[in-house]
């Protein structure tokens, strides 16, 4: 598991900052920890696909988004994934806040970059698994993403059992605890198309985001 | 009472498989709540448990699962005595009156505080209903099973055992490397089930067989009662959308022969076993002789995650969150300054310490309310196992309450009134417990006396049903310098303590050199000498180098220290030591040479340096307000500021800055402790209701604290009522409210609303990552702030006129 110091920084707003020891020290060392102690946890399914106007069906359980059903127009099949760095990624950002506020922030833009670096590399091995039954994949899509609503992330967790396999619990108001988790849908089509946008791009805060890849606005 | 616990220590015992997978084929929905079958095909129940009976079962599983309050709000009672009803059903309808109806308890599905958001003892609660109901109906045990989270373990235990007076057997969840969810391992988690009174204890689901064993090894040498070993049929497969598992019957029976070999006393299987899996299994395992249960006589003490071996190589229990003599330390608990309690514990564990004694006692402050906070918090920072030190028995009773995994208690005596108040509580809630060698006629002077305590107090242990491996015996250390004998009779103490009554000693150390020159000297060759009689555990300063260094040399000398490892690690090298935080090490000399002004180490953001000057500083001025904080602190902060709103400066920069000047700041404030401080004004932190994310509310609170102001931080997840309660009662002018999600921006708009009630002239501001101007408007906020310096900004516009 690699985390990206690029993607770090960026989590950090540290993207345009030169070189700087002390930073660079700083993130180093968070991410040499995070690598020593965090073992991240995964589980996917693939599961056959059914459609009706804008809602989906996975076993017999409706979604509703158009955007979704855009990005999964002519699958046949969905990959539900969840994935957590597990309650230790949570610990370690609350340890560092009683020392150093820069170190708590760091780590917290490290956990993100691992757990989208290790979401990343699941979808690599989604994508071979698909391959090997003539699928192709189209970029994943999480829960309260566009106008998938947050309110899926119920069912998301029965159909996959997230909470029996993977210690994710949810809040009152639907968020996942512990925090650094990941669910998403990833659709499989028999016909491979290249022109499907990916993240950012689809997104529809990309020009307000200070996350996002191409700058957004300051 | 049909007696399973004295069966399951005379012969091996067979557990049920699973349901789910079953239920489906009887035509169980997704999505269907599976309990909610026992009102509405209660026949079909019936079937499922009959099948497992007539496979020869001791031991099925009530239907009642995932029968929890959160899922059924309207008719728990209603479904868990269902369940239980027809498993006797089933056992009159197959004749096997011989069998034991378990009544099954699943985990909540929800996380725990601090980490998630339902509370220990609301956990305890929503188990206790269902345990109340189940007895009541006549369940012969209580099994609770598939527990990822030791802490959801131990409510649920704590439930059974205060509920009801049926066996209780525990089996948890693990993945591949032996680990819970949660962090949890096998030897960190087993001696608080067993603590905790677990009747049997032991592993199910997620795992196949084969890949148990290595785990089931761990158990078996852990455990001191019967280990249950149940199984998933193999790992889950996925096949057309459907999880299946394709360990079949005649391969899934071959391994549990060799697991029952190992020890196991309880076999049965989990997800994806069936009927026929179960009488294989019955078949093949029938021919294992059957052994009694080993004792292990280790004692273990532990956290959520991580484990303490007491015994072999002395450990180091870290004395310095006490405020015993520390003026700061006992200003922080009057303050309620947690974090600075925090700061005391992440010290000694970066310095060495293995477990960490906590007393947070003065006459001036509720110490159950503290201990209780001090030991949450602690436990969401730190894996290592904890002391819990207080004379007052409730404080204790709280404090073992709710801590998350088999503590040690700080301390018991030869006194009547202590053994009877302590050992009940190290009993209930299994914890390992310090023995003080004195009572009612004080300290014996001889090793003699110290001993037929330590006696008196094992044999009232006996009593208590708790095991000589839990009782630490502490010979006390007294000052040499009044009696030239007492090192000697110490140390005897501490020889046959450890070789005629065969426990673990603990000693605090620094008493003995009081009142003599160079207490160091005396303190770490009393620490050598006691290590070389046996001590398990020394009580000290782990920052303190020359404890450290006796204890690691001693330990290397004793041959508790394999290859040499702990000491060479420690000091090949010096530039290996002491390197405790980034800023410390990554402060890079030439830099100190090229500009040593206080101000450039706060814009350069190097927190060593920047204590060194305020130090260098703080000699040569009688006024350090003006000269160190007006002069060079604000106008260095101001600088960093104002280049963070000019996009010249980045975040981790503005933090760097902010951190170093906190560090001055604390010198600065230590230094002036006498002194009342002066602030700017105070001001409420919260992240809204159902919000869980307080990075953003963090900087923010630190960026305040540095420009003067005092925060009252509530925390994460926060009630409206608590935020306009402590707004009122301490009339506060500026309340800060954080959200991140869409979704909980009507919290915060709540909170305005509840505030605007009860105090108009308090004013809000508001940020986190949704907020944007039009939307901090239309909640009715008086201000929004798009990052801490704005913030900052806002608070000066209302308190700096």
């Amino acid at each position: 598991m690699n985390i990206p110091v690029n993607e770090v920084k960026r989590y950090l707003g540290a993207a345009r900052i030169g070189e700087n020891s002390q930073l660079d020290l700083m993130i180093e060392k968070v991410i040499h920890e995070l690598e020593s102690r965090i073992i991240p946890h995964h589980i996917y399914r693939f599961f056959p696909l059914r459609f009706e106007e804008n809602t989906f069906y996975v076993e017999d359980t409706p979604f509703h988004s158009s955007a979704l059903s855009r990005n999964l127009k002519g699958c046949t099949d969905v990959v539900m994934l969840a994935c957590t760095l597990g309650p230790e990624a949570d610990r370690m950002v609350k340890r560092a806040e009683i020392s150093s506020i820069l170190e708590a922030a760091v780590t917290q833009a490290a956990c993100s970059a691992m757990i989208e670096a290790y979401g990343n590399e699941l979808n690599q091995q989604i994508k071979d698994d698909a391959a090997s039954r003539n699928l192709y994949c189209r970029p994943r899509f999480s829960p309260g993403y566009g106008d998938l609503s947050l309110n899926t992330q119920r069912d998301f967790f029965r159909i996959l059992n997230i909470t029996k396999e993977l210690g994710i619990t949810l809040n009152d108001s639907l968020l996942m605890v512990p925090t650094k988790s990941v669910t998403a849908f990833i659709g499989c089509s028999p016909v491979n198309q290249n022109c499907i946008l990916n993240g950012c791009e689809e997104c529809n805060m990309n020009t307000q985001c200070v996350y996002s890849r191409n700058g957004g606005s300051e | 009472m049909k007696p399973i616990l004295e069966k399951l220590h005379q012969q091996r015992l067979y557990f049920d498989g699973g349901s789910g997978t079953l239920l489906q084929k009887m035509g169980l929905k997704p999505g269907e709540l599976p309990e909610s079958w026992n009102l509405i095909h209660p026949e079909r129940v019936v079937e499922l448990h009959s099948g497992y009976l007539k496979a020869g079962v001791d031991v099925f599983n009530t239907n009642t699962f995932g029968a929890n309050r959160i899922h059924y709000p309207d008719n728990l009672e209603e479904i868990v005595r269902a369940g239980v009803r027809l498993g006797k059903q089933a056992i009159k309808e197959t004749g096997r009156s011989d069998a034991y109806v378990a009544l099954d308890i699943g985990p909540t599905g929800k996380l725990l505080e601090p980490l998630g958001d339902l509370s220990f003892e609301d956990a305890v609660e929503l188990f206790a209903e269902i345990v109340r109901y189940g007895a009541s109906e006549g369940a012969d045990l209580v099994m609770i099973e598939t527990m990822t989270d030791s802490y959801e373990a131990k409510a649920a235990l704590l439930a059974a055992k205060e509920n009801c007076d049926l066996p209780v057997f525990i089996t948890c969840t693990f993945d591949a490397t032996g680990k819970l969810l949660t962090g949890g391992t096998v030897k960190s988690l087993v001696p608080m089930l067993e603590g905790l009174g677990a009747d049997a204890v032991g592993i199910n689901c997620s795992l196949g067989p084969n890949e148990m064993v290595p785990i089931v090894k761990q158990f078996l040498e852990t455990a001191n009662v019967p280990v249950i070993v149940n199984p998933n049929a193999g790992l889950p497969k996925t096949r057309n959308g459907m999880t299946v598992f394709d360990v079949l019957p005649e391969e899934f029976s071959d391994i549990m022969k060799e697991i029952a070999g190992l020890g196991a006393k309880g076999i049965g299987g989990c997800c994806g076993t069936t009927p026929s899996h179960i009488t294989k299994t019955i078949e093949k395992v029938k021919e294992v002789p059957f052994c009694t249960t080993q004792s292990n006589p280790i004692t273990i003490v532990s956290s959520y995650s991580s484990y303490v071996e007491i015994g072999g190589k002395t450990k180091i229990i870290g004395e310095r969150i006490n405020p015993t003599g520390k003026k700061k330390f006992q200003q922080a608990l009057r303050d309620h300054n947690i974090d600075y309690i925090l700061s005391q514990a992440i010290e000694q564990e970066d310095a060495g310490a293995d477990i960490l004694d906590v007393n947070v006692g003065l006459p001036d402050i509720d110490e159950k309310e503290m201990m209780t906070t001090v030991i949450r918090r602690l436990q969401g920072i730190t894996s290592l196992p904890l002391q819990i030190d207080s004379p007052d028995p409730k404080v204790l009773e709280q404090a073992l309450r709710i801590y998350n995994g088999k503590p040690l208690i700080n301390s018991v005596n030869g006194k009547e009134e202590s053994i009877h108040a302590v050992l009940p509580l190290a009993k209930k809630y299994g914890a390992a417990v310090v023995a003080l060698c004195l009572d009612e006629q004080g300290i014996p002077s001889t090793a003699d006396g110290r001993i037929a305590i330590a006696k008196r107090i094992l044999e009232a242990a006996d009593h208590y049903g708790i095991p000589r491996r839990d009782i630490i015996i502490d010979g006390l250390t007294m000052t040499v310098s009044s009696d030239p004998l007492s090192a000697r009779t110490t140390l005897d103490t501490v020889y046959r303590a450890s070789h005629e009554l065969g426990c673990a000693t603990v000693l605090g150390v620094s008493n003995i050199s009081f009142g003599l020159p160079q207490r160091a000297l005396l303190n770490s060759n009393f620490l050598s000498m006691a290590m070389a009689n046996g001590l398990s555990c020394a009580i000290i300063n782990p920052n303190n180098a020359s404890m450290l260094g006796a204890l690691r040399s001693s330990n290397a000398l004793l041959n508790q220290d394999e290859h040499f490892e702990d000491y060479i690690n420690a000091y090949a090298g010096t530039e290996e030591l002491v390197v405790t935080t980034v800023n410390t090490a990554s402060a890079p000399k030439q830099n100190v040479e090229a500009d040593a002004s206080l101000r450039s180490a706060i814009l350069r953001g190097i927190t060593s340096q920047s204590e060194r000057l305020t130090e260098e500083l703080l000699k040569t001025t009688e006024d350090p307000l003006t000269d160190i904080v007006n002069a060079q602190l604000i106008p260095a902060l101001d600088e960093v500021g104002k280049g963070f709103e000019a996009g010249t400066v980045f975040l981790p920069q503005l933090l760097m800055s902010a951190d170093a000047a906190k560090a001055s700041f604390a010198v600065i404030r230590a230094a002036m402790q006498d002194h009342p401080q002066e602030i700017k004004g105070r001001v409420i932190l919260a992240t809204v209701k159902n919000d869980i994310h307080d990075i953003g509310k963090n900087i923010v609170k630190v960026m305040l604290e540095n420009y003067g102001y005092d925060v009252i931080d509530l925390g994460k997840d926060v009630d409206p009522e608590v935020i306009v309660e402590t707004a009122v009662k301490e009339n506060i002018r500026l309340v800060g409210l954080s959200a991140l999600m869409t979704t909980t921006v009507v919290s915060m708009e709540e909170t305005i609303r509840q505030l605007r009630a009860a105090k108009p002239d308090t004013k809000v501001v508001v940020g986190g990552a949704v907020m944007t101007q039009e939307y901090a408007d239309k909640i009715g906020a008086d201000a929004y702030a798009k990052d801490a310096m704005a913030t900052v900004r806002y608070a000066d516009s209302i308190f700096v006129k």
